[in-house]
């Protein structure tokens, strides 16, 4: 069973425009196509595991009509839930592709809902009440306002005194204090900043430097995109880079295929793939999202058709 | 049909050592009528709910209510909501709780509902553990 951790969960409202006219003092757009889901990283992995039969548990911060109308989605879906309630609403995030410029949307995201003391140590009991009946736990997106920015250390270290795998995917001033927990895998997200602790990622080397850096905390794997169809892969021992085909590439939808990323990793290895295959199968996961305007990619030739079309090349060791 | 196919796989719970305070922040944010109360590992001890909550402010409200020849005052249980808040939920939780498995047959619920007039029932594995919920309006929906 898989656990996946959403403390700033969202509901997301994904509009295509062919435009945005200046009209009298008003910039307005007709959206041509929208989608709406439940969101938010770790409910996106969540919901990628759900699409291929994986059962897995969902559970975070939720509250309001916003957070009723998420966890009933993901209900729909077949997803166990157990989230913790709070007294504000949860977020919703909105993000607008323009026709032509899908790989680009302009993404509004809250900051999300105030979170005081007494939530976290309800969702802590939670939490720890879930570690009893799972082997993975996915920790996802970012934290809201009022939880400290160690959190995540705090629970990859309570996993992984139970002998649970963890996988981190946060970005910016989340991504040290998780990193030093030694997390199975970590997947800095690199989408707003390419920095990572501290280190600017200029190149591949800059990558890989970094990797390294968090390795010695005790990670097994740290993986890093380059650009949307290419990651590199960083164990004790090995460095695998990973590319697929951009020019096969028609994106429509680029929210959340990194989440789907995760998901596919997760699935594969628990079918017995090694990580680097696993690494690879998701990656064409990612990439087969991005192809539908759907968060969730629920076409497996889709995926089969982007999987043939990524390398996967290991580069040599990685801490010499 | 078996309760697996009909069941919400819903593990909102309250732990036994939390106040009657969380279960009513829990019960109204959540907008359920009561919820399973669980163990540290998740296993199923008992059972609470708003009726329950009210019992233990005022022993005797509900047979106030159906004699009709007492109206309670609302201040009072207010008050006493103030005094117990603080209480464990296990205090006031049914301990003798009715749950099912995944595997058992939608008409035997039915008839353990309808018996027992409840509205909600734990779903247990085979150590106890809370896997989900059948609510009445599932069975009456599964019935459609």
């Amino acid at each position: 069973m898989i656990l996946t951790v959403t403390l700033n969960p969202a509901y997301d409202l994904i509009y295509w425009v062919k435009e945005i006219e200046q009209k009298g003092e008003t910039q307005l757009s007709r959206a041509f196509r929208t989608h709406a889901s439940a969101g938010g990283k770790g409910i996106n992995v969540s919901m990628y595991l759900a699409s291929v039969g994986v059962e897995n548990i969902a559970m975070g911060l939720i509250g309001g009509h916003t957070g009723r109308t998420i966890k009933r989605s993901l209900r729909e879906e077949g997803i166990i839930t157990n989230f913790t309630w709070i007294s504000d609403e949860t977020r919703s995030n909105v993000a607008i592709l323009k026709k032509g410029q899908e790989d680009n949307p302009i993404e509004v995201n809250s900051e999300g809902p105030e979170i005081s003391e007494r939530v976290l140590d309800q969702f802590k009991d939670q939490y720890e009440t879930m570690l009893h009946r799972v082997s993975w736990v996915v920790l996802s997106g970012s934290l809201p306002p009022g939880i400290p920015k160690s959190y995540y250390r705090e629970l990859v270290e309570q996993a992984k005194d139970m002998g649970i795998k963890t996988v981190v995917n946060t970005g910016g001033e989340y991504v040290g204090p998780a990193a030093k927990a030694g997390p199975f895998l970590i997947k800095p997200d690199i989408r707003e900043r390419k920095e990572v602790m501290g280190e600017k990622l200029t190149n591949s080397q800059s990558i890989i430097d970094v990797g390294r850096k968090i390795l010695n905390f005790g990670t097994e794997y740290v993986l890093l995109s380059h650009g949307l169809t290419g990651d590199i892969l960083i164990s004790k021992d090995k460095i695998w880079e990973l590319e697929a085909n951009r020019d096969q590439l028609t994106v429509k939808n680029r929210v959340g295929a990194g989440d789907s990323l995760i998901g596919g990793i997760i699935y594969q290895v628990e079918e017995g793939k090694s990580v680097q295959e696993a690494v690879r199968y998701g990656l064409a996961a990612g990439m087969a999202c991005t192809e539908v305007y759907e968060k969730i990619c629920r076409d497996a030739s889709l995926v089969q058709a982007q999987l043939e079309q990524i390398s996967l090349n290991e580069l040599g060791d990685s801490l010499k | 049909m078996r309760v697996k196919d009909i069941m919400t796989r819903d593990l909102t719970a309250v732990r036994e050592n939390q106040s009657l305070k969380a279960l009513i922040f829990l019960l109204e944010k959540s907008e359920l009528s009561g919820v399973p109360v669980i163990d540290k590992r998740g296993t199923v001890v008992g059972f609470i709910s708003e009726r329950d909550v009210i019992s233990a402010a005022l022993p005797n409200y509900f047979e106030m209510l159906r004699t009709a020849s007492y109206l309670p005052d609302i201040n009072q249980l207010s008050r006493r909501l103030e005094e117990i808040k603080g209480d464990p939920v296990s205090k006031y939780m049914v301990e003798d709780v009715i749950t099912v498995d995944e595997d058992e047959e939608d008409i035997h619920v039915a008839d353990l509902i309808i018996r027992n007039e409840l509205n909600r029932v734990p779903v247990v594995d085979e150590d106890g553990m809370l896997t989900g919920i059948v609510q009445r309006i599932d069975l009456l929906g599964a019935l459609l």
